[in-house]
């Protein structure tokens, strides 16, 4: 999975076609975000876990011939308590 | 790395219409007294609102693992039911219809909705910083 940008509080990874289509990404959207989670914890553990994990945007980058790749940007920092 | 700043300030002059939308589902119809389900209920209604606001269509929201906003789909995803991490994912969808400040998205999405916190419910913000119930934000003064 190629690493992507780094920001305040974020990590980007870049995700190869996953699925041929949106409307298959779609149906499977957890995978693409465990994948992008699971790609954070190899970089960021164990300084940062799983919990610390506040968001994940998503976007879809087209590769041509109805391919897509997914960019995940990972946002995180050191989580206490619950956000209101 | 993880950089904090005064999120709560970034956006001084949102939409009067937005806060309004924000102290009703919190001090009229109890967003966070509420069951998990009513809740997301509740989020859902209010995004309908503030889509309407900016005229936007409005996303679908669902329970998930984990926050997140999908683009292309425009579905977001909540663990759990949290005011600003819900208008965190809804500042996300509107980077995606061209509202867009500051050029980090992160750093926008959460400069408004912590703004938006703050503007709307001062005393709640205020008690919710001094506990840490916000995420990077800076330390409470004098806490």
């Amino acid at each position: 999975m190629p690493r992507g940008e780094e920001g305040p509080g974020w990590s980007e990874y870049v995700m190869p076609a996953l699925r041929p289509t949106r409307a298959m990404a779609e149906r499977e959207l957890g995978f693409i975000v465990e994948r992008a989670v699971a790609n954070f914890l190899r970089e960021h553990s164990p300084e940062y876990r799983r919990k610390d994990i506040t968001g994940i945007l998503i976007e879809e980058e087209p590769m041509g011939g109805g391919f897509v790749n997914y960019k995940a940007k990972v946002s995180y920092t050191k989580v206490v308590e619950d956000q209101i | 790395m993880s950089v904090i700043q005064d999120y709560h300030l970034m956006f001084p002059d949102l939409s009067s219409s937005t806060l309004e939308i924000i102290r009703h589902i919190v001090t009229e119809q109890g967003l966070w007294r509420v069951g998990k389900e009513e809740g997301f209920d509740l989020i859902r209604d209010m995004y309908g609102k503030i889509s309407s606001v900016y005229g936007f269509p409005t996303p679908s929201l669902i329970e998930d693992t984990y926050e997140y906003y999908f683009i292309s789909g425009e579905r977001i995803g909540l663990p759990k039911v949290s005011l600003v991490s819900s208008l965190h994912e809804y500042r996300h969808h509107m980077q995606k219809h061209g509202r867009l400040r500051f050029s980090d998205v992160e750093v926008d999405a959460r400069g408004w909705s912590i703004s938006a916190f703050h503007y709307a419910l001062p005393e709640d913000f205020d008690s919710s910083w001094s506990r840490g119930l916000i995420w990077y934000l800076p330390p409470y003064p004098g806490g």
